[in-house]
């Protein structure tokens, strides 16, 4: 694997693409993955297909950038046996995307820059989990689509992401990392909260579920749902700690909210959050419902 | 039996036809009574069975007529015609495992509506046809589990049990032994005697004899030759429309016999 | 033997059809859900039970009763037993119309993919009779034939659909290819009975002609039916059945082939006796394919076609075994 200075990047996905960026390595890109949509200079680069090895060689990169979350193994493999120099990033959890940015850093010759970018993304991640203490547990589920409902399961950066605002996930770990579940799943009465990406394919799909017999729970309130920025929270990378901090922002407003208001609706809403936060009392609207 | 006490049944009058617009058959003129059996000859390619299916009218006509009981088949219904005709086929695939009965219950769609079930009158001709060729012992058999010949019964059997006026019968012992072509030869010949009549598309010369009062020998689409046996057998229509010498031995009270000897000079 | 057969798919039928409405996610459990079909129960349940578990019910019957009719009277009408909805092309259409809307439609106009299934349903299957048409008009090996081609075609477009995908549509299109009846509501239901209903009925009318249609055209023919007539209304009838179903719960390819053999086993191959059995078996077992479907793994939700092949096969195994 030959060593020396990179001068010619290659990112086969969108995460990486936009670390590059954020170590300050986007002047060495030669070519981005369609997808790619940020920084905004991307668009002013050649794209080139994350699973064609031959116009990706053709390339002449000096390294090349590929996630463990979505790009084709063995494309991976094919470009390591022909000798190019492959660097996989897992920046799957928040926990490995502090290292995700110093080793980005490391490989494009921009060590300092990674190491500045990695702490930073540290402190971020550490601060909005450290906030997320002091709000009550929920159970909450990642809705990824409505119809049919997709979920998050644990194990995706989704999971990792609820659990550090600190809500528990509802979605069952047995099958694949985005199962499609029951959309009985919605009126189980341990469901508290959802979280949707910000998006208005999300939206039409949501307004028609909640005028459904599904959604009844989400129409009276019982289930509270969050929007996220849709940029941040869909794909892994450098910004990640916005979308972490988005939905922990949002729940702090939320949960300040039910403690001043007394109206009606919100006031269920504060009763379950006293039962869910460990008290032993059942209130009225959880019991004779145990599962 | 003469020929103007008998009324005609079915008549072609000039009739061509054939498939896709194409005449395989031409001008064809030919009159079958009731309590006759009428025999239609002629070398492969001649046209036999697509006159069969002409007469039985699944086959439109291009040019000419069938006239059915004096009606032209362009003024019956599908249904009409199939109480008074039966076509019984060379063969039929039976994709699904059938019995013998459910074949031959078959036979009473033209009498019967889309929602009535079978009445015991339908249920009654049933197991008349499967007595008449002999199978009422295996009427729960699978078609599948019987012997070519034994199918060929059923055929017949199926045709039957519509109790048609008409049987047109297209080389219905092309696979039969000697056994069942008797059988099936003497089935016939009853229902002939009873008053059906019979169009009989055969290959085999000596088995159409035995049953047929008049024959009719196609030769590429036209009638080569028509009338009774004595006035067809001759040796100048095989030499011309076979391309062989034959030798036509006559017995006393009994049916001509065809012995082919050699193939014909050309 | 025939009758205790009968007697048994009805309560087959009916155990399925309750099952599907008393079994489900814990907020109604079945003791509370039984209490709902009698009247009583808290409206929340009620609206559970009701409103989303018996359009999804409804849904099932009519789809595997479509499936399962017209796969016995296509193998009737073609004189094969592998005739079937979706080797004829006839789904390859619908289910690829729907996923072409389901990847290019804006998110608002999602409702309209339904309806493109439809009109795919009724494209491929006017392609696979022109493909077919001969002297005589369409004959059965032509199209079988062009059927296979078709649904080659399709298929083929539908996997390029996947590939260029993008990827928050890919759940909606995996719904459309392996079978879904999860976004099942009440007005899907009432949108598909007539076409569910209208073509039962020209179906069963022409049971009978059906019969004498799987023993050859010709002989058919000969025995009073009208040979192009019956084809043309029972491929369309086919059509529609194929394409409603389609349409609201995407591809249930094993239904429409294997449960006509199941029946004949049980019941002959007597084709008017079969169909309204084949209809009911149909339903029963796309019902109970359903319900599996969403409770073995729950919450996770497996694809209903994948479920209905499982189920079949080992019981058509066992079936096979003890035929004579």
């Amino acid at each position: 694997m030959p060593e020396g200075p990179v001068r010619r990047v290659v990112p086969l996905a969108p995460d990486v693409t936009e670390l590059a960026f954020a170590v300050g390595a986007g002047g060495l890109i030669v070519a981005a993955p369609p997808a790619a949509d940020f920084p905004p200079e991307v668009a002013r680069l050649p794209r080139v297909a994350p699973n064609d090895a031959e116009a990706i060689l053709a390339l002449r990169p000096d390294i090349v950038l590929a996630t463990t979350a979505g790009n084709d193994p063995r494309v991976v493999q094919r470009l390591r046996q022909l000798g190019t120099r492959v660097c996989s990033m897992d920046v799957t959890s928040f926990a490995r995307l502090g290292d995700a940015c110093r080793l980005a850093g490391g490989v494009l010759g921009f060590e300092a820059e990674g190491e500045i970018l990695g702490r930073k993304v540290d402190e971020r991640v550490d601060r909005a989990t450290a906030r997320a203490l002091a709000l009550p547990k929920r159970n909450a589920l990642y809705v990824v689509w409505w119809e049919p409902l997709i979920v998050a399961a644990p194990g995706t950066f989704h999971d990792d992401m609820l659990r550090r605002a600190g809500l528990a996930n509802l979605a069952p770990g047995s099958v694949g990392r985005y199962p499609r579940v029951d959309l009985e799943l919605l009126l189980d009465p341990l469901l508290q909260v959802v979280v949707a990406p910000d998006e208005r394919d999300l939206h039409e799909s949501y307004a028609r579920t909640i005028g459904s017999a599904a959604g009844a729970r989400l129409a009276s309130g019982e289930v509270r749902v969050f929007w996220i920025p849709a940029d941040l929270a869909n794909r892994p990378g450098p910004r990640l700690p916005g979308a972490l901090e988005a939905l922990v922002a949002a729940r702090e407003a939320e949960e300040s909210q039910g403690s001043e208001d007394s109206g009606q609706g919100t006031r269920a809403r504060g009763r379950e959050a006293m039962s869910a936060a460990g008290s032993k009392t059942q209130s009225p609207a959880t019991q004779g419902r145990s599962r | 039996m003469s020929a103007a006490r008998r009324t005609p049944l079915l008549r072609a009058r000039a009739l061509s036809g054939g498939y896709g617009g194409d005449d395989i058959v031409r001008g064809i003129d030919l009159e079958v009574a009731e309590g006759e059996c009428v025999a239609v000859l002629g070398p492969n390619g001649a046209g036999k069975s697509t006159l069969l299916r002409l007469l039985a009218g699944i086959l439109p006509a291009n040019t000419g007529e069938v006239e059915l009981r004096g009606r032209s088949l362009r003024f019956w219904r599908r249904r009409e015609v199939a109480r008074e005709v039966g076509l019984v086929p060379q063969s039929v695939s039976f994709a699904f495992p059938l019995t013998v009965a459910e074949v031959v219950q078959q036979g009473r769609a033209p009498h019967l509506g889309p929602w009535k079930p079978p009445s015991p009158r339908d249920h009654a001709a049933v197991d008349a046809a499967i007595a008449r060729v002999g199978l009422s012992g295996r009427r729960t058999a699978a078609i599948q589990h019987l012997s070519g010949g034994e199918r060929q019964l059923v055929l017949l059997a199926r045709t039957l049990a519509s109790e048609p006026r008409l049987l047109l019968l297209d080389e219905p012992t092309a696979a039969l032994d000697v056994r069942h072509q008797l059988e099936f030869a003497g089935i016939v010949q009853q229902l002939v005697a009873e008053g059906v009549g019979a169009v009989l598309v055969a290959h085999d010369w000596n088995f159409a004899l035995r049953l047929a009062h008049r024959l009719f020998v196609l030769h590429h689409g036209r009638v080569a030759a028509s009338g009774w046996p004595t006035e067809v057998l001759r040796g100048d229509l095989f030499r011309e429309v076979f391309g062989v010498e034959v030798e036509v031995l006559q017995r006393e009270g009994g049916a001509p016999t065809v012995l082919p000897r050699r193939l014909a000079e050309s | 033997m025939r009758r205790g057969a009968d007697l048994t798919l009805v309560v087959v039928l009916l155990a399925a059809a309750a099952a599907g409405l008393v079994f489900g996610g814990p907020a109604a459990p079945p003791g509370e859900a039984l209490a709902a079909l009698s009247g009583g129960g808290t409206p929340e349940v009620r609206a559970i039970v009701l409103g989303l578990r018996l359009p999804r019910l409804a849904l099932a019957l009519f789809v595997g009763a479509s499936l399962a009719l017209a796969g016995a009277a296509l193998q009737a009408l073609l004189s094969n037993p592998l005739a079937d909805p979706f080797l004829l092309g006839i789904s390859g259409g619908g289910a690829a119309a729907a996923t072409a809307a389901y990847v290019l439609l804006p998110a608002a106009a999602l409702g309209a993919v339904p309806a493109a299934a439809m009109v795919g349903a009724a494209g491929s299957t006017a392609l696979v009779w022109w493909m077919a048409r001969g002297p005589l008009g369409p004959s059965s090996t032509r199209m079988i034939l062009a059927g296979v081609a078709v649904n080659a075609a399709t298929s083929a477009a539908i996997l390029t659909m996947l590939a260029l995908a993008p990827s928050p549509r890919l759940p909606g299109v995996i719904a459309v290819t392996m079978g879904s009846l999860a976004s099942a509501t009440a007005g899907q239901v009432a949108w598909l009975a007539p076409y569910v209903v209208v073509p039962t009925f020209v179906l069963l009318l022409h049971g009978r002609d059906l019969g004498l249609l799987a023993t050859g055209e010709e002989s058919a023919a000969a025995l009073g039916v009208e040979v192009v007539t019956v084809r043309r209304r029972v491929f369309l009838a086919a059509a529609a059945l194929c394409g409603g179903a389609v349409a609201f719960a995407g591809v249930i390819g094993f239904v429409g082939l294997v449960t006509p053999h199941l029946c004949r086993l049980v019941w002959g191959a007597n084709t008017r006796r079969l169909l309204p059995r084949a209809a009911l078996a149909g339903a029963a077992l796309t019902a109970l394919g359903d319900l599996l479907a969403h409770r073995v793994l729950s919450p996770t939700e497996l694809p209903v076609g994948v479920v209905t092949a499982l189920l079949g096969v080992p019981f058509f195994v066992l079936l096979l075994r003890r035929a004579p």
